[in-house]
């Protein structure tokens, strides 16, 4: 008896230096403890904590599917979509309050995926999916998203939402001054950009700069820019870009 | 304002608001020696010198002697990461001492890493049959979350301030190997927490105002009583401890200052076998907390089990399972000095391997 008291002692004093998992944690690996399984939102914490945006995009996708009335999530899977574009949601946020950049492509240079490096499908699919981003947080009832809303997480999406916006207006106008084959900046891409795209760019940055948030004032400020032009919005951008 | 001096800011002014939930309230008594967290909190049955009277006060009548504690103690807590980034401001260091002073560069370790520190410091005086002590226990956990609650970035602050006298009482139930005590407390309590959307500017810009926080960390107060009882049979090699703890015993009512939790009454077990020679002893206990589920406590966070290895009285090492992770700690006495190392990991949360925190303790004990 006193010898399997002295093992059991023994190897509790040696597994402090093994191991680093929780004993409580699904599926149990002690008879002694029960494991206690981990709520949804547990599961996303903990992904999130890990840097898992990969899971936590998933278990966020499949929650919002199962209660698409809890609107909390919606922000926090639009900020998983920003995280897995490349998107640095933190250092924008630094940069908006301390940065003297005029331009929105200067301010968000340093916190969106360069193209370098990147095929253009990767470069695609990531505009693609800053474009979630939005679509996530556009899902949410006006009434939510309004000033006037006092949901704890209306404040959190409505910047979200102008951030992501000037965001992807950026990154489609990289599109313009890049070349993909040659992995250079290339002004002669301006020749591609065509009316939709301008639209699209400038309904981008209107909306942002519209919409409060950190890069309203950038987003304005870039928009009065390239409507300087006096022309159509698509040779008013084209002559911004290639300045 | 820069999010970056907004923390900065907080930090600096120690501010908190109510409201935070983050860190579940935790189970181990208010004030929990060093060497015990070692032996992963399992102190039902074996506790060490002030820690007796708030983990069993029964155990007072059982070391066979009259007098048990006179002294003060302080403890230091804190988590590995930000022992990490200490090092760093270190002069000689890698990176050189000029980040010392600079808040930003904090922030942006507990960017990176959470920050967790604090503190206890006891005074008390212990014997066979009771004794008075007052305590003090303060720590702060700051974790900031590149994608907090909102999906925004967000600095979440919890933090503890115990501070309160106890006065107990015990003996030994006669021709019976049980005993019996009561540990009256006297407590002042603070749980500040917030959970800070640093993008949001209102919500930054009412921990700018040093007033406004010292007003939300005002202290409750409230009395409240634990009753212990102990099975103590003694052998010539080998003894069995069999413990029964009734903490806040009907609840203790907390007023005043922000409405924090009222403790709620909670009842504990705990078992134990000591091997022993004259001087040596090694004592494995288990206990099983929150027997009514009182706070919907998770088996994890329920269950302490540890071993402590005394040596000729002189020297102890210890580890166990604390929170459902490995502790381990090891103390010298040196007569009228002891000091304690440990190492232990919590769970924030109640969920097992979401928000663990890696803390080391530093012990040192003046008295006898």
């Amino acid at each position: 008896m006193r010898m399997r008291v002295l093992t059991f002692a023994l190897v509790f004093l040696a597994t402090p230096s093994c191991g680093t998992g929780n004993l409580g944690e699904c599926p149990a690996t002690s008879p002694l403890v029960k494991c206690t399984g981990l709520t949804t939102d547990e599961k996303i914490r903990r992904a999130l904590n890990e840097e898992d945006l990969d899971t936590a995009r998933t278990l966020l996708e499949d929650a919002i599917a199962e209660e698409p009335d809890n609107y909390g999530r919606y922000p926090l899977l639009s900020a998983v979509y920003a995280g897995l574009a490349g998107f640095k949601l933190l250092a924008i946020l630094q940069q908006s309050s301390s940065s003297g950049s005029s331009s929105i492509t200067d301010a968000m240079d340093a916190f969106l995926p360069s193209p370098q490096g990147m095929s253009r499908e990767e470069y695609d699919a990531k505009i693609a999916l800053l474009g979630d981003a939005i679509t996530t947080i556009n899902a949410l009832p006006a009434e939510f998203l309004a000033t006037a809303s006092t949901d704890k997480y209306a404040a959190s999406a409505s910047q979200q939402l102008g951030i992501y916006q000037a965001a992807q207006a950026s990154m489609y106008m990289k599109l313009f001054t890049y070349d993909f084959t040659t992995g250079s900046a290339d002004p002669a891409q301006i020749s591609q950009l065509t009316d939709q795209d301008a639209a699209r760019i400038m309904g981008l940055l209107s909306a942002a700069a519209t919409g409060g948030g950190p890069m309203a004032g950038i987003a304005a400020s870039t928009l009065a820019a390239i409507n300087a032009g006096g022309g159509t919005d698509r040779d008013n951008l084209a002559n911004f870009l290639g300045s | 304002m820069d999010p970056a001096w907004s923390i900065a800011a907080i930090i600096s002014l120690g501010g908190f608001t109510t409201g935070g939930t983050a860190i579940a309230r935790d189970l181990s008594p208010i004030y929990e020696e060093t060497f015990d967290i070692a032996a992963g909190g399992a102190s039902l049955t074996r506790a060490t010198r002030y820690g007796v009277a708030l983990a069993n006060p029964a155990l007072l009548p059982v070391s066979g002697s009259f007098h048990r504690w006179l002294g003060s103690e302080f403890a230091l807590h804190i988590n590995k990461e930000s022992v990490d980034y200490a090092k760093t401001l270190l002069p000689g260091s890698s990176s050189g001492s000029s980040d010392s002073g600079d808040s930003s560069a904090f922030v942006d370790h507990v960017f990176q890493s959470p920050f967790l520190a604090g503190t206890q410091t006891s005074l008390a005086y212990l014997n066979a049959y009771g004794g008075i002590g007052f305590f003090s226990r303060f720590e702060v956990d700051l974790e900031a979350q590149e994608y907090g609650p909102t999906g925004m970035p967000a600095v979440i602050l919890n933090g503890k301030s115990y501070s309160g006298g106890t006065l107990s009482g015990a003996g030994k139930i006669p021709f019976t190997p049980f005993s019996l005590g009561v540990t009256g407390k006297y407590l002042m309590l603070a749980e500040p927490g917030a959970a800070i959307d640093v993008a949001d500017p209102n919500a930054v810009a009412q921990f700018q105002d040093p007033a406004a926080l010292s007003a939300l960390v005002t202290p409750s107060t409230g009395t409240g009583f634990d009753i212990g009882a102990l099975m103590f049979i003694q052998g010539p090699r080998v003894d069995w401890r069999l413990a029964l703890k009734v903490d806040d015993v009907g609840g203790t009512r907390l007023n005043g200052g922000d409405a924090i939790d009222d403790f709620k009454q909670v009842t504990s077990i705990g078992a134990a076998m000591t091997l022993h020679t004259g001087k040596d002893a090694l004592h494995v206990s288990v206990d099983k907390r929150d027997l009514q589920n009182a706070y919907d406590t998770p088996p994890f966070k329920a269950t302490r089990a540890g071993v402590k290895l005394t040596l000729r009285g002189y020297a102890g090492i210890a580890a166990g399972w604390y929170d459902g992770y490995p502790s381990a700690g090891a103390e010298l006495d040196l007569i009228f000095l002891q000091i304690g190392v440990a190492t232990y990991r919590r769970e924030i949360t109640g969920a097992p391997g979401v928000n663990p925190r890696n803390v080391y303790v530093m012990n040192m004990a003046a008295g006898f």
